[in-house]
């Protein structure tokens, strides 16, 4: 065969090509598989989207419109459709929805899309896509106005799908069926809403114990957008229940026509049966006057809640309360409170406050004082880790305390858990502060209203520095002390006792009696998290308290606070026990038969020993007569000087912590006073330095007011004003102190011996 | 030949003889995928490994091949060879092959391998054909791969790579803080404005050597005609030395 010879020339592309092709199908064979399953992996990452963790098999489809790529069943779950179709764009979009096994479209995912920003892109926004993801697979898909080609490029491929779907799941449908041009949406009513600004009022008319009826107010359109009036309606109410029995409107002030399609009864029935917490749907189209007439139930609710629970059984309940949040160390001071509405101004510690002795929040917080709900709350400080903490500031969260009586109705944020303590237990103990005053002028309730000031007992005594670990709870017990060195055993709660409820750490702490000062810390149980506790526990770190006075000279082991807190708890009460046994151990002094004296003492006064803030207060041992009533003082440590005392009048200047000293660390107020010595009564009183809020804490200098004690021998005798008990009580502790300090010269010399 | 002359021929090869710049063959896909140095690689190995193949095939059934059917032949080696690469790069780059896409299959018709085949393989040996292919390929991916690195920092301000396989980054730089990119070199234009720069640069550089090898022909031309004169003069001084003697 010649070279040249046609039949050479085929022979040989022949076989050429014979050879490529065996070669190329060999190659497909191997990596024909493996770029299936690359395809296949692309395509799940979009099915797991739409359900995630289910198996996916691609199956077989025909479908005569040429617009489905794929079919994906997923057994248990149902089918998804993945749709290329061309809208606006030239290049089209594609798209996957799935039906679920019962029919509904299980999802909606816009894979890839170019179409335009505002219009066409609308189409795989939320709203339309929630439109999409309410439907079934028998109706039919609305257009999007605005979107028109995008929308119907997306319904010619919805139809595909749902023509393939309904054949195989043997539904049968109308594929000829319009959407109906969507309405617009109902608005949906919660009685939780914030109806403040409608300004709700409601009077009780008749409550027979069965049905209660309230004449109420609520602004709706008018009221709110044009200063008119408020709507009226007459809501009975079903007592045992606490439910709606009708809403019947007296008066009608919103835009007739439009508003009055929310008065209709069809409408008014909507509410009838309905309790507090539940929600309603409104008329669309008269959205202001349904909700205020959503207003008119809901204080009519909430009138009936705050009038008809008893308030026998909540006093025990309230303490407990409180005390739940101790470790915030909340403080309220009450600015206002015209009967209805009351305004608090409220600190507490979140996580900054607990964890790392920083700042505390602060909020105010509004309260409705006949139902005793929550209104609002403003928190205006917030010290807790941006981006964690803040998600309890956020409104939205802070909305759901409205209408609350409990703030443990309300779930934690999780992640955020000290926040959220904060701001409950701002709220706690501003409706304990209001219920105390409640009870307080009702004078019926004496417990209520020891409850009712959490921050005067919460409030940090300085003369106790172990208060700084007082929520580790420490708590000291003399194993030994021959008055050179005493020997305690101590526990106090570390990050298990303080976050798991779980067990305190124990240590053994020696201190060096005469110089007060730490000779020995030795753990002896260790019940925080092993790896990270620890470091707190090592002798390393431990041995750094050696020769300290104050643990906090010895900084905090980093990863460790808990527990390196609650080992500073266990040195500040081995030291505290130390330091109050001093005086009683110190006074007969040198001997040494007194000083095994002073330990059995020690040993034998546990109550004082656990007690610092008591014990450590000077007056409380050496002045027995005035230990009432300047004890009652004591946190605003008045401090007095006296300028004359000629015998029939003696004058003080002095100085006492009020509302700025006891809460922001400012300063004390301070006042000359003019006591009649024989009397021990009180001459007259002069503030000479105002330290406290204006405003509010100098409703207690004003004249009017220090006027009343004139004549006055106990302080107590004259009510504080209400709104500044911080400011109140400094005035009432300068004079108290004037009072006491009046007899010391007229009976006895030395303070130890004062007494009467 | 020298360790260190070969090297300057594989570098002066690299430029000069250099398939884009230097002979404006294959700038089709060159413009396209210069964006990033992942695609100028990927698009480089893949025209290496056809081009190697592809000029050892055609030398090897060059002999036996008619002249009529010389090109469908070379063409039918050429398209299993790259429709091969395109599989494997499905297979095992699927990343990779989606970005490249329809150049992967364009191969077929660059008219480097295409014009090396027709040009050298066809009558050259095995060993030299393979030896001539991978220079070529190289020579390509090397302009393809300065032409990208230009064009990835200048547009998109980072310079990255990742491996193809896995698709984890290797590494990223940011050479150009953000908003300071120049986004039409990451178009068509950009690759056209890159290329023409280089292309410039690399036909000045030619010329200079063309130059200065002019220079040098011309000195040496000089220096022949000089030493002409002076062979001359001596002859005649010889003569002359000689007809004195004679004399």
């Amino acid at each position: 065969m010649s070279k040249d010879s046609t039949a050479y020339k085929a022979v040989l592309l022949a076989i050429l090509c014979a050879v490529c092709g065996l070669l190329l199908s060999g190659i497909n064979a191997l990596t024909a598989p493996i770029i299936a399953k690359n395809q296949l992996a692309t395509v799940m990452a979009s099915l797991e989207q739409i359900y995630p963790g289910g198996e996916f098999t691609e199956v077989e489809f025909d479908d005569p419109s040429g617009l489905i790529q794929g079919v994906y069943k997923s057994p248990g779950n149902g089918t998804i459709y993945k749709i290329h179709n061309v809208g606006y764009n030239s290049n089209g979009f594609t798209f996957m929805v799935a039906f679920n096994e019962d029919g509904s479209v299980g999802g909606f995912l816009p894979i890839e899309h170019n179409e335009t920003d505002g219009f066409g892109a609308r189409c795989f926004q939320d709203d339309y896509t929630a439109t999409i993801n309410g439907l079934t697979s028998s109706d039919p898909v609305p257009l999007l106005s605005g979107a028109t080609l995008t929308s119907t490029a997306i319904q010619q491929g919805i139809d595909a799908a749902k023509a393939l779907f309904n054949a195989d799941a043997g539904i049968s449908y109308d594929p000829n069926a319009v959407a109906e041009p969507s309405a617009p949406e109902a608005p949906k009513i919660a009685f939780s809403d914030d109806f403040s600004k409608t300004e709700p009022e409601a009077e009780e008319i008749s409550n027979d114990g069965m049905t209660a009826v309230y004449s109420t107010k609520a602004g709706g359109f008018s009221f709110l957008n044009e200063k008119g009036n408020k709507n009226e309606a007459e809501i009975t109410l079903d007592v045992p229940s606490g439910t709606v029995k009708s809403v019947k409107i007296t008066k009608f002030s919103d835009t007739p026509g439009i508003g009055d399609n929310a008065t209709a009864d069809s409408a008014l029935k909507a509410y009838e049966g309905l309790k507090a917490g539940d929600s309603v749907d409104g008329v669309s189209g008269a959205t202001f006057t349904s909700k205020s007439i959503a207003a008119m139930v809901k204080s009519a609710l909430d009138k009936l809640a705050g009038g008809g629970t008893s308030a026998a059984e909540k006093p025990a309940e309230e303490t407990a309360a409180v005390t739940k949040y101790a470790e915030t160390e909340p403080e309220v001071e009450e600015i206002s409170n015209d009967g209805t509405t009351a305004v608090y101004r409220v600190k507490t510690g979140g996580f900054s406050f607990v964890n790392s002795g920083g700042d505390k929040n602060e909020a105010e917080i509004t309260i409705d004082v006949p139902s005793g709900t929550v209104k609002s709350i403003t928190v205006d400080t917030f010290s807790d880790t941006a981006g964690i903490g803040d998600r309890v500031t956020a409104e939205d969260y802070l909305k759901k305390f409205v209408g609350v009586s409990d703030p443990e109705a309300v779930d934690n944020v999780s992640g955020a858990t000290f926040t959220s303590n904060s701001i409950k237990s701002m709220i706690q103990s501003a409706l304990d502060k209001l219920k105390g005053l409640n009870a307080g002028t009702s004078a019926a309730e004496p417990e209520a209203a020891e409850t009712a000031a959490p921050a005067e007992t919460a409030a940090p005594v300085e003369t106790a520095s172990v208060s700084k670990y007082a929520e580790t709870k420490p708590e000291a017990e003399t194993v030994s002390n021959d008055g050179t060195t005493a020997k305690f055993r101590t526990k106090s709660g570390g990050f298990s006792f303080l976050n798991e409820n779980g067990d305190k750490n124990e240590a053994e702490v020696e201190v060096d009696v005469p110089t007060g000062k730490v000779k020995s810390v030795k753990v002896t149980k260790f019940a925080d998290t092993p790896g990270i506790g620890d470091k707190a526990a090592d002798d390393s770190w431990l041995s750094k308290f050696v020769g300290v006075s104050d643990p906090d000279e010895v900084d905090n082991v980093s990863g460790a606070t808990f527990t390196s807190k609650s080992i500073k708890g266990m040195i500040q009460s081995a030291l505290d026990q130390v330091k109050n046994s001093d005086p009683a151990a110190a006074a007969p002094a040198a001997s040494a038969p007194d000083q095994t004296a002073a330990v059995t003492e020690t040993t034998a006064a546990p109550e004082e020993t656990k007690a610092p803030e008591a014990a450590a207060a000077p007056e409380t041992t050496s002045k027995d007569d005035s230990k009432q009533t300047a004890s009652r003082f004591k946190e605003t440590e008045p401090e007095l000087e006296e300028v004359s005392n000629d015998g029939k009048t003696a004058v003080y200047r002095i100085k006492s912590g009020g509302f700025s000293f006891l809460n922001e660390k400012g300063e004390k107020n301070e006042g000359e006073i003019e006591i009649d010595v024989p009397t021990r009564t009180v001459k007259s009183i002069k503030i000479t330095k105002f330290s406290d809020t204006t405003g509010i804490g100098d409703k207690a200098t004003a004249d009017d007011f220090l006027s009343k004690f004139a004549g006055k021998k106990d302080a107590d005798d004259v009510d504080g004003v209400s709104g500044a008990t911080f400011t109140s009580n400094s005035v009432k502790a300068m004079i108290q102190s004037s009072i006491d300090k009046t007899e010391a010269p007229a009976a006895a010399l030395p303070n130890t011996e004062a007494g009467k | 030949m020298s360790v260190k002359e070969e090297k300057k021929s594989f570098f002066s090869e690299m430029l000069l003889n250099n398939p884009v710049f230097g002979l404006y063959l294959g700038i089709c896909s060159t413009l396209a995928i210069s964006t990033s140095l992942n695609n100028a690689l990927g698009m480089g190995v893949s025209v290496i490994f056809v081009l190697v193949l592809s000029n050892i095939l055609v030398s090897l059934i060059a002999r036996v091949t008619p002249d009529e059917i010389h090109i469908p032949v070379y063409i039918v080696i050429i398209a299993t060879l790259v429709t091969l690469v395109g599989m494997l790069l499905q297979a095992y780059t699927p990343e990779l092959y989606s970005t490249l896409g329809a150049y992967v299959d364009l191969i077929v018709v660059n008219c480097i391998i295409l014009g090396r085949a027709e040009a050298f393989a066809c009558k050259n040996g095995v060993g030299a054909s393979a030896k001539d292919g991978l220079m070529m390929g190289l020579s390509y991916t090397f302009s393809l791969m300065a032409i990208s690195l230009i064009r990835q920092i200048l547009g998109t301000g980072i310079l990255s790579m990742s491996n193809p396989f896995t698709n984890a980054e290797i590494f990223a730089l940011r050479l150009i803080p953000s908003g300071f990119e120049i986004p039409i070199f990451k178009s068509q234009t950009g690759a056209f404005l890159t290329f023409a720069i280089l292309a410039a640069a690399v036909a000045a550089y030619k010329k200079s050597i063309d130059d200065k090898a002019a220079q040098a022909e011309k000195e040496a031309k000089a220096a022949a005609a000089k030493a002409k004169a002076e062979a001359a003069k001596a002859a005649k001084a010889a003569g002359a030395a000689a007809k004195e003697a004679k004399a």
